[in-house]
């Protein structure tokens, strides 16, 4: 059998569109804030063997974390073992899952009794209970407080649900509705997908669908390849650092990695990584290639069709029992400030072979917070989450965006209105930070500052910061961004200024007031285009004062100054000089 | 007035980027003449009265006897995409002066570094930006009353910059308007001749960032779209055409200029929104009212979904990827049309789009300097299109270039150059199903229950097989498919609409409550449609509310009763469990219910005119092979004037403005209406 490249072109088409049509219906019937505004769910088509052809990822932390969970499904079903309208479910991060709340969802595609292809998504559940609301606690020391851990079990046989199942899930989550309801949206989406494949076979037949999904593998499998042979060969070594895991405070957390590039091949070693740590941060592995998938995407072609093929070329070596590679009973709950930093450690590590096109350091997980609690006027119990965000990295030829969605986090923020109606919470101000993007020819986005004052009692908020500790690394001269913190204002007066990582409580007219990292610089702050700072210093995005200290420009009356501005560069270029 | 026993004559004007299109009808007889000209970007309104007086004389009437002017323009999109709308200032609550460049956070591309700020920051920079002090909750209360020496030194500030238009968004507005207002005072009283948009009225929807971009939007545009009025209305008075100004709205309703330039944002993707109009109006002429309109031009192709002939309104579009939270007429768009390129990727893929050759150097069988091989030129290998080809001769195609470049790309591909032709059309027609598929099916609607509607002039080369693929039988092709915008227009109703935010549970809702809201919002809208000159027995009313599942996000629309009463009410979740499970295939009957929010459209059709023009011919008929499903075919040629009963395919139909395509099987002939219809198997 043989297809041309014509229909080739045309399924491939059609299976990102397929993918597309789940992730909308993912998207749109949700009903949990974390979904339907941080957009945190993502649906995807696998062939029989398993291998992943198609996805639609809102995020791309979720890239390639299928890969682990649906191999994890299919030891357990072996393909052989399905009938249609089966439905298998996971979340068990030992077991292919990322953390609880991520809850994966299976169900073969059948044509004439014969299983084709697989229909998967991924939804981040608002609940599924533990020792907090929203179940990411941080001040978990075992996964057995996360919340319900779920192996891999078929949800439906044939059609039938199964009820011990559901009713599990309903007795041990705080808002049953809610998850019973995006668990729906989830059975939509894989039935899209069902539909939509089962179309595509009945069009071009199971044979020429199957070559045309290998066909894809390879061509993007190619494709890696020719953009990998561009990066010069060679052995690239970085390290950067984690606060704390929350548990052990001020002990910071290493995550080292050595990128070999050997033609079109990759290695990516992350021995000399911390080994795993008391606090929830710790990665199972598919949480950890998210992190190496993401990166090799971004220093390929971004516009090669995303699928297993472009992963073939790499190798990854992950130490035993460690912060990348955790064994059970590890905590990891909050294993995405870890996925951050294991890309901003590769990214780092390749700078130096892609000067001209990586930037400094982007913001490196800023603020996550959850929030429960009771209403006090309604009565009703509310969970509400919040994905924050900071300053890009400077790129070579362009500042970094200000407050802005960077790396393997794509969410949408929680509109103010939106959390005032879910949440007893009044927003002080949310605006962006000044001064905090890393100086250099191109400045590093600016991060985000906001307040949240509770309006009634009990109000559990499990507060996910990094960065306090570390900056935004510039890159080529550019200087770091402005590192993270936060503060408790209490309703008497008290200030307590807190770690990056702790479960707090509120009480009425309490604020919780947050600062986020700005991205890193790229290049000699005392080359940018003078003209450039004084837009930033009448945008209020730069102060007057760090115009002067950091960039050298003197800024009159809203106007470039420039004899003043000339002068002190001379001076500020001698003293550097004379300092190095 | 004109005369009694005079000729009256309506005229409808479609500015699109290169050409304006013009129709002048006479009212009593349906004859008219359709003239297309170039679009004068520098005075758009010099080329709509070049084309307007041409069409005029074509018919041998005179400007005096235009008693209807409607016109579709592009130029608030132009002010967007070339960034040449007001100095906008925008007020917001103090803290909160970011909302705008903050966004939603997203970025629209995951793996590309070099992406461009994702919110429009270019409508308001953060020093045209200024907090006042003041602030409601999140049910409308006042927490902090307006601060207003603090609010008239944030004003002062603005004007010493020098702003020509001010934006007002603040936090819960759509609950209370009562700051947003009071602001509006301080500003008028401050500069009086301000130009002024606050968002409760342009948008009075939560969530703070959506409604912060189209109230902007709509202060951006506000002086451009004045002027352009203004002008036009003078160019017209100077020219004899003294009658009032009709404009098209976005969501598919037309409205007089007054009102439409009081709210610029409606008419910001007037152009496009004409084109569904003009094709849902053509399948009403054959009675068919379920259709989907399939507008293909030079880069890129339309899809809009008509329902029961209306044209199904959106309020989730935008422009440049920024979101505008208007109704819009729900188009998709995708990026391939005519001049869209084949290429090859580097592991010898076979791509086509999304760049495209456009009008320059345009396909390279246009002979403008364009060598790179297009869908246009693979028309030309398979036969379809001849070398003395578009526009009515204007133009003659280069064959051979054309077929040169499709050897090169098929021996590449190692396939004839006509089967590597058909492989760029068929790559392209199934992206346009794929795009209808979730355009439709996407949306709960089963594609092979509508008609396809062939516009723009590549519209009727595509239709046959993208029909074909989503199983749907019959495609109407109108009789002038390239000027279908200018005649919607003429067909469609005054409208205008009210949206307001709720958010009340269907299930702990008083009837009369709600009932009383409907009715306020029903009286602002016939207050409007008075203006309108719309006699009230023949306007007609729809309620409907967009609800959800409580802690939902997104909402379903879903119609409701004119007058609210227990049972209507309780009704209402059943309609909506049913709307829910069609659009997203799952229902929760026992989860309460949200009206989220609440709106009343009201429309009025004036008087019909039919267009009745006589189709020119183009050539006398003739025989040549054309390419179809692997082999080639003698394919016989005609004009659509001598099309005069139905004909089996393999056949190409002519007319100036398009080229029809008939494969082997399917048939095609006219209905009685004007229409062509092709039957495909």
């Amino acid at each position: 059998m043989s297809i041309d490249p014509i229909t080739l072109e045309v399924i491939r088409n059609r299976l990102e569109a397929i993918a597309d049509e789940m992730e909308l219906t993912l998207l749109r019937t949700s009903h949990s804030p974390i979904v339907r505004e941080a957009l945190d769910a993502s649906a995807a088509l696998f062939d029989a063997e398993g291998r992943q052809i198609a996805q639609a990822a809102a995020a791309p932390i979720h890239l390639g974390m299928l890969v682990p969970a649906v191999a994890a499904l299919l030891e357990r079903f072996p393909v052989e073992s399905m009938s249609a309208d089966d439905v298998y479910v996971l979340n068990d991060p030992f077991a292919g899952g990322a953390h609880l709340p991520d809850l994966v969802m299976l169900t073969p595609v059948v044509v004439n009794e014969e299983i084709v292809a697989l229909s998967v998504c991924v939804t981040h559940h608002q609940e599924i209970g533990g020792k907090a609301p929203g179940s990411t606690p941080m001040g978990a020391t075992e996964i057995f407080q996360e919340g319900l851990r779920i192996p891999p079990l078929a949800l439906y046989r044939a059609g039938v649900p199964n009820q011990t199942l559901l009713d599990i899930l309903a007795a041990n989550v705080r808002i049953p509705d809610n998850v019973l309801g995006d668990l729906d949206g989830q059975l939509a989406a894989c039935a899209m997908g069902r539909r939509g494949m089962t179309a595509l076979i009945e069009r071009y037949s199971a044979g020429v669908v199957r070559l045309a999904m290998a066909r894809l593998l390879d061509r993007s499998e190619a494709l890696t390849r020719v953009a990998l042979t561009d990066i010069p060969d060679g052995t690239y070594h970085f390290v950067d650092w984690l606060d704390d895991d929350g548990i052990d405070v001020g002990k910071p957390v290493r995550i080292e990695v050595a990128i070999t590039i050997a033609g079109s091949d990759l290695t990516v070693d992350l021995s000399g990584s911390n080994s795993q740590v008391r606090g929830p941060i710790n990665c199972t592995p598919s949480s950890t290639l998210a992190a190496v998938y993401y990166v090799l995407r971004v220093v390929t072609d971004p516009e090669i069709p995303t699928n297993a093929g472009c992963f073939r070329p790499i190798r990854v070596v992950l130490p035993e029992r460690s912060v990348v590679n955790a064994s059970p009973p590890a905590a990891v709950n909050a294993r995405a400030v870890v996925v951050r930093r294991i890309v901003d450690a590769m990214l780092g590590a390749l700078a130096p072979a892609l000067p001209a096109r990586l930037p400094a350091a982007s913001s490196g997980h800023p603020l996550v917070l959850s929030i429960g609690g009771v209403d006090p006027t309604t009565g009703t119990t509310f969970v509400t989450s919040d994905v924050g965000t900071g300053g890009m990295g400077a790129r070579p030829t362009a500042d970094g965006i200000d407050a802005i969605q960077t790396d393997t986090s794509n969410a949408q923020n929680v509109p103010v209105e939106a959390l005032e109606l879910d949440a007893p919470i009044r927003v002080g101000w949310y605006r962006l930070r000044s001064d905090s993007g890393g100086a250099g020819r191109w400045r590093g986005g600016l991060g985000v500052e906001r307040s949240l004052e509770a309006l009634g009692d009990e109000l559990r908020v499990s507060h996910r910061g990094e960065r306090h500790h570390s900056a935004p690394w510039g890159l080529w001269g550019g200087g770091p961004g402005a590192s993270a913190w936060s503060r408790i204002c209490r309703a008497n007066g008290q200030e307590e200024r807190l770690p990056s990582k702790l479960d707090l409580t509120l009480a009425s007219g309490d604020r919780l007031e947050t600062w986020t990292t700005g991205g890193g610089g790229y290049g000699d702050p005392l080359v940018r285009d003078p003209q450039l700072v004084v837009e930033d210093v009448l945008d209020g995005k730069v102060s007057l004062g760090s115009a002067a200290e950091l960039y050298g420009v003197v800024v009159e009356d809203g106007y470039l100054d420039e004899p003043a501005t000339a002068a002190l560069r001379a001076r500020l270029t001698k003293e550097r000089d004379l300092v190095s | 007035m004109a005369d009694h026993g005079a000729i009256v004559i309506a005229v409808a004007v479609d500015v699109g980027g290169t050409f304006t299109d013009v129709v002048a009808v006479e009212t009593a007889t349906g004859h008219g003449h359709a003239i297309k000209v170039p679009t004068t970007p520098d005075r758009i309104s010099e080329g709509v009265m070049t084309g307007t007086l041409a069409a005029l004389e074509r018919g041998g009437t005179s400007p005096a006897s235009v008693e209807r002017f409607v016109h579709g323009t592009t130029v608030g999109t132009n002010a967007v995409l070339e960034r040449r709308g007001a100095r906008v200032g925008l007020l917001t609550t103090e803290g909160f002066e970011d909302v705008l460049e903050i966004g939603r956070t997203k970025r629209r591309v995951l793996y590309d570094l070099n992406i461009e700020t994702q919110t429009p920051v270019f409508l308001a920079p953060r020093r045209r930006r200024r907090g006042v002090r003041e602030r409601l909750s999140a049910n409308g209360t006042i927490v902090v009353e307006l601060d207003e020496s603090h609010a008239k030194a944030a004003i002062d500030n603005l004007i010493a910059q020098g702003v020509e238009a001010v934006a007002i968004c603040l936090l819960h507005s759509y609950r209370n308007d009562v700051h947003e207002r009071r602001l509006r005072e301080l500003v008028l009283e401050r500069e009086p001749g301000m130009r002024v948009s606050i968002s409760s009225e342009v948008d009075p929807v939560f969530r703070e960032y959506e409604r912060t971009v189209v109230t902007c939007f709509d202060a951006y545009l506000r002086p451009v779209v004045a002027s352009y009025l203004e002008d036009l209305a003078t160019t017209l008075a100077s020219h004899g055409i003294v009658c009032p100004l009709q404009l098209m709205q976005s969501r598919g309703g037309i409205a007089s200029a007054e009102r439409g330039a009081a709210r610029p944002i409606g008419l910001l993707l007037s152009g496009p929104a004409a084109g569904a109009v003009g094709g849902s109006r053509a399948a009403l002429r054959s009675r068919i009212g379920d259709v989907l309109t399939l507008d293909v031009g030079g880069t890129s192709a339309d899809v809009a979904l008509v329902e029961d002939g209306q044209p199904v309104v959106t309020t989730e579009g935008g422009i440049e990827g920024f979101p505008l939270r208007v109704p819009l007429v729900d188009l998709s768009t995708i990026g391939a049309g005519g001049g869209s390129i084949a290429w090859l990727d580097d592991a010898g893929g076979l791509r086509v789009g999304p760049r495209s050759a456009g009008a320059h150097p345009g396909p390279i069988c246009y002979r403008r300097g364009g060598n790179e091989p297009t869908v246009t030129d693979a028309f030309c290998v398979l036969g379809y299109l001849a070398s003395d080809g578009l526009a009515g001769g204007d133009l003659t195609l280069d064959l051979d270039a054309a077929r040169a470049a499709f050897d090169r790309l098929g021996e590449a591909l190692a396939l004839g150059p006509e089967a590597a032709a058909d492989g760029v059309v068929r790559v392209v027609t199934m992206r346009m199903v794929d795009q209808i598929r979730l355009a439709s099916v996407g949306r709960g609607y089963d594609p092979r229950t509508f008609s396809l509607v062939a516009l723009g002039g590549a519209g009727s080369l595509f239709a046959g097989g993208v029909a074909r693929e989503l199983g749907i039988s019959r495609v109407v092709i109108p009789p002038v498919p390239g000027a279908l915008s200018a005649l919607g227009l003429l067909g469609a109703p005054v409208e205008h609409t009210m949206t307001e935010t709720v958010a009340m549970r269907a299930d702990a809702t008083e009837p009369a409550a709600l009932e009383s809201i409907y009715g306020a919002l029903e009286n602002r809208v016939s207050e409007l449609m008075a203006l309108e000159g719309a006699p009230e027995g023949d306007v007609v009313t729809r309620r409907s509310a967009d609800a959800r599942y409580v802690g939902q996000g997104s909402t379903v629309e879903v119609p409701v009763a004119e007058t609210i009463d227990a049972a209507e009410l309780a009704a209402f979740g059943s309609v909506f469990h049913a709307q829910h499970d069609r659009v997203h295939g799952h229902s929760q009957p026992a989860n309460p219910v949200e009206l989220l929010n609440a709106r009343v459209v009201q429309s009025w059709y004036p008087s019909q005119t039919e267009f009745e023009s006589a189709v020119a011919p183009v050539s006398p008929g003739s025989e040549r092979l054309a390419w179809f499903e692997g082999g080639a075919r003698s394919t016989r040629v005609v004009d659509r004037v001598e099309l005069d009963n139905e004909q089996s395919g393999p056949l190409i139909v002519r007319q100036p403005d398009t080229t029809i395509l008939v494969a082997p099987g399917d048939a095609i002939g006219p209905d009685g209406s004007g229409n062509l219809i092709m039957r495909v198997s």
